[in-house]
């Protein structure tokens, strides 16, 4: 049979997605594992239910892929299954060079996985060696115990015979945990195998149901869908160690498959009796859930019937006497009695409590946009009332209801976008523990806060400045073994990752234990450099020197490693957060350690603004980039040598910069020596810009301009006002570039 | 379909209401007027008339684009036809009205003097434009229209939307 099928894009996106989650999960997992079984003291109990997540985990994921056709993640799933189980059974042990030939697996899963992105299939032929390199080499490490095991040359040929078959095609993993003794089913474990059972069984039911008004093709892939579901239901039954569970979804399996290869045999007759199976088998699920009794009594019942609707043997009845079938019904009062308990009991209160789903990105910004303009909408109703000068306590008060729930509309539509930092944070346990190992030394890594949420656009943002803190916290900062055990330290590091709500903003600390930030080094390399502000060396602050590294190309490592040392790392740190308008502190103490904190905004959504006008436009400018606003008068104004003005603030010149005249505008007046001034600053510059007037400070709901043209660098976005005018939002590090090509070009016409 | 989202700031004139049907869209035009002369766009592309209201400047835009303003939410740019076609300039008053047209998934406004009505010209009615071009609006004709004695200078969306020279060229280069 060819497994090989044509799968829709959707799914085998689902797919990716899934897959990618699982290997997330699976390598955080697998750490702690490792930790575990390398340290004595750890509660027996912890191991075993950790393997078993790991084991669920690769499990599922060689299902899927197998279903799909993705021959090289199934066999590489495959090899990888059968080192877990024996390390399970404890046959053999979990050392360093298996844990590293697992980690190997799973990069080489998301390469394949981002080969499948792009081409749809899995074989790839730059990364084919590394395959059966790795296949070969789980083998080798199964070996030790089972010299009579696969060899690798089976693995070249199921590769390239292209025919595969799966060991769990029958139903033996239900047998394991029988076999393995210290195997647990934990309530978390349970619970979640629920969920995701009633979910699947959802589907399948609904692939089933469509089957019976698609004709072709269509229907197809709905059997090919349902077939799946129901193999990766019986793969976790059986893993669970239900026992009548897999043995009924081994039969509605094997049916399915034939359906799949004969369609002609569909009829609704069948997929009735499989859908009322399915039934039976949530019911026995709900049991699971309310007492933990698997025991599903009729299931020899169930599976006789549905073999009388479609018999087994395939070559000498294909096809099927339908009379017969429905004998059969009136013949099986067992179905009778599971017709009336399926009515009986309400089905809602069948399943397991779901209470998340997923949605499309755009269809969530779309609705925060109208909550935004239902925001102004109401303002403008009610201003206009307001205008017109009635009064009236009763509209008053529905005016006041209206806006209340408007308000907290808008609240909730904002957090929807929020996420955990939880996954982002876990992805960090591996970097952790190969940084730690490539470097020699010893370090865990303590997460606190997982469950602060944040804006999703801001996940995405932090991803990479943590990696490079991270890292450096372990190159840098933390010392060997020995020297900490001279400083009276544990040898063992710790590295904290934290999470939490501060002053209405999200903090992100990375703290490390370790030797600490040496100003001294910094200085001495700052000179080198002469960077800024060294020339007052003596009276700079730590945070100011601390600030030095994150400079282009600043580094203090006498060499460069293949882990950090180039300087360039805490330099996207800091472009990276304020990209997202956060800031990046640092705090060190010699000998104790270093924390770096992000400052970052709860949401990109929303900006703390403040408005200003210039002529007959208003614009808004970051809070976080103001600093102050001061009031000119002739004799602070300078002119400087280039014929641009700039103003005296406290013995530093700033120059002056007119909106008008840097957005073309064609007739803007000379600059007046009086007026008011914002100074703003970005990335150590300050730039005082000309406004007419003031407004006032406000929150802004920020929305992006239209991409149809090219966009100007001044402004990042733009804000609708109360009375639904547009207001740009300027970008003040973009308004200092243009001033320096400005000012170069100037230079070059001056030459 | 058309989609005339936003009845209540239509002009004060009279439309045909029956255009709901999809084969009516074709061969049939918006008719506005600029600086005293008679156009007419596909209405395929229109998606609404709103009256004129306060447009944002922004800065680094091509000059055409007049800034954006705020369709119940979505910003979108607005481009002057007078500023594109380089016509004198004209204050904007009461008849002044925005035409949102959605090329390609980007909407966009075309201010103009004032809109007209929905005119049907029969494709064969619509002869080639004349090739020599007398002004600026020349180079984003698609056809002109006669209906009855009147004639209409029928435009091409894409070409004044994006007929700027140097797209012109980067889209040759493309493709």
């Amino acid at each position: 049979m060819d497994r090989e099928y044509l799968a829709s894009q959707e799914l085998v996106e689902t797919f990716i997605a899934e897959s990618s989650d699982f290997l997330d999960e699976f390598e955080v997992q697998l750490i702690a594992l490792a930790d575990a079984e390398n340290n004595p003291q750890a509660p027996a109990g912890a191991t075993d239910s950790l393997m078993n997540n790991i084991f669920r985990l690769i499990h599922t994921i060689k299902g899927s892929a197998g279903s799909f056709g993705f021959k090289n993640i199934s066999a590489l799933a495959h090899r990888a299954e059968n080192l877990l189980d024996d390390i399970r059974k404890k046959t053999i042990k979990l050392d360093r060079g298996r844990l590293e030939l697992l980690q190997q697996s799973i990069d080489l899963f998301r390469i394949l996985l981002s080969h499948i992105q792009k081409s749809k299939h899995d074989m790839d032929g730059s990364c084919q060696g590394d395959v059966l390199d790795l296949m070969m080499k789980l083998e080798q490490a199964l070996k030790d115990r089972d010299p009579g095991g696969p060899n690798a040359l089976s693995a070249m040929k199921e590769l390239s015979s292209g025919f595969f078959v799966f060991d769990d095609d029958a139903p033996p993993p239900a047998a394991a945990p029988e076999n393995s003794p210290s195997f647990k089913i934990t309530d978390a474990l349970r619970t979640s195998f629920l969920q995701e059972s009633d979910e699947t069984l959802q589907k399948v039911e609904l692939s089933l149901l469509a089957l019976a008004t698609a004709k072709g093709l269509d229907a197809n892939e709905h059997v090919e869908e349902a077939f799946r579901r129901i193999h990766s239901f019986k793969g976790n039954c059986g893993f669970m160690g239900y026992k009548d569970l897999s043995e009924v979804s081994h039969a509605l399996e094997t049916h399915l498959e034939r359906l799949k290869i004969n369609p002609a045999l569909i009829t609704d007759k069948l997929t009735e009796t499989i859908l009322r199976i399915v039934d039976a088998v949530k019911t026995t699920l709900y049991r699971i859930g309310q007492s933990g009794d698997d025991c599903m009594e009729d299931r020899e019942s169930l599976i006789e019937y549905l073999e009388s609707v479609l018999p087994v043997a395939p070559g000498r009845r294909a096809q099927i006497d339908l009379p017969e079938a429905n004998a059969a019904v009136q013949e099986m009062p067992q179905l009778k009695a599971l017709k009336s308990t399926a009515t009986l009991e309400n089905p809602a209160s069948l399943n397991p409590v779901r209470n998340d789903i997923r949605v499309d990105l755009k269809k969530l910004d779309a609705l925060i946009n109208l909550v935004g303009e239902l925001v102004i909408a109401e303002t403008m109703v009610s201003g206009s009332l307001a205008a017109v000068g009635i009064e009236n306590e009763q509209l008053d008060r529905a005016f006041h209801h209206l806006r209340r729930t408007t308000l907290d509309l808008q609240d909730i539509s904002m957090s929807v976008r929020m996420v955990p930092v939880a996954q982002t944070f876990r992805k960090m346990t591996r970097l952790v523990h190969d940084t730690t190992q490539k470097l020699g030394k010893k370090s865990r890594l303590v997460l606190k806060g997982e469950d602060t949420e944040v804006d999703k656009t801001v996940i995405e943002q932090i991803a990479d400045p943590l990696v490079h803190c991270v890292r450096n916290s372990i190159d840098h900062g933390l010392e060997m073994p020995d020297a900490r055990r001279e400083s009276g330290k544990d040898e063992m590091g710790t590295i904290t990752l934290e999470a939490r709500h501060e002053e209405g903003e999200i903090w992100i600390i990375i703290q490390d234990d370790g030797g600490g930030l040496r100003r001294d080094k910094i200085l001495k390399r700052a000179r080198e450099r002469n960077l800024p502000g060294i020339e007052r060396e003596s009276t700079l602050t730590d945070s100011e020197v601390f600030n030095y590294i994150f400079e282009p190309g600043f580094s203090t490592a006498e060499q460069v490693t293949d882990v950090s040392g180039r300087g360039v790392g805490m330099d996207v740190v800091r472009k990276n957060i304020e990209k997202i308008k956060g800031r990046v502190r640092i705090e060190s103490t010699a000998g104790q350690g270093t924390q770096i904190i992000f400052e970052i905004p709860l949401t990109l959504a929303i900006i703390d603004g403040m408005m200003v006008k210039v002529g007959d436009a208003k614009y808004t400018i970051p809070l976080l980039n103001i600093q102050e606003s001061i009031i000119l008068s002739p004799e602070r104004v300078v002119m400087g040598p280039d014929g641009l003005k700039m103003v005296d603030l406290r013995s530093k010149f700033i120059p002056i910069v007119q909106l008008g005249h840097l957005f073309g505008q064609k007739d803007v007046a000379p600059l007046p020596d009086d007026g008011l001034v914002v100074i703003v600053e970005v990335t150590q510059n300050s730039l005082a810009l000309h406004v007419d007037e003031i407004l006032g400070q406000q929150q802004t709901v920020v929305k992006a301009l239209p991409n149809s043209y090219k966009r100007s660098r001044a402004v990042s976005g733009c804000t609708i006002l109360g009375n639904g005018e547009v207001s740009l939002i300027l970008d003040v590090g973009g308004i200092n570039d243009c001033l320096g090509e400005e000012y170069q070009n100037l230079i070059s016409k001056v030459a | 379909m058309v989609k005339k989202q936003n009845e209540r700031e239509m002009q004060d004139q009279d439309f045909d209401e029956d255009e709901d049907e999809e084969d009516s869209i074709k061969g049939r035009y918006l008719a506005f007027r600029v600086h005293e002369e008679d156009y007419g766009i596909e209405i395929q592309y229109v998606t609404e008339i709103v009256g004129i209201q306060k447009i944002a400047a922004v800065p680094d835009m091509p000059e055409f684009i007049k800034g954006v303003i705020n369709l119940r939410g979505q910003v979108i740019p607005v481009m002057d036809i007078r500023i594109r076609f380089r016509l004198p300039l004209k204050e904007y008053n009461e008849r002044t009205c925005v035409i949102v047209v959605n090329y390609d998934d980007h909407p966009i406004g075309l201010v103009v003097d004032s809109v007209n009505e929905v005119t049907s010209i029969p494709e064969d009615s619509v002869c080639e434009p004349p090739r020599v071009a007398h002004n600026e609006s020349a180079r984003y004709i698609r056809g002109i229209g006669k209906v009855g004695d009147e004639v209409r200078i029928i435009l091409d969306v894409s070409k004044l939307l994006y007929g700027n020279d140097v797209e012109a060229v980067a889209q040759v280069a493309n493709s």
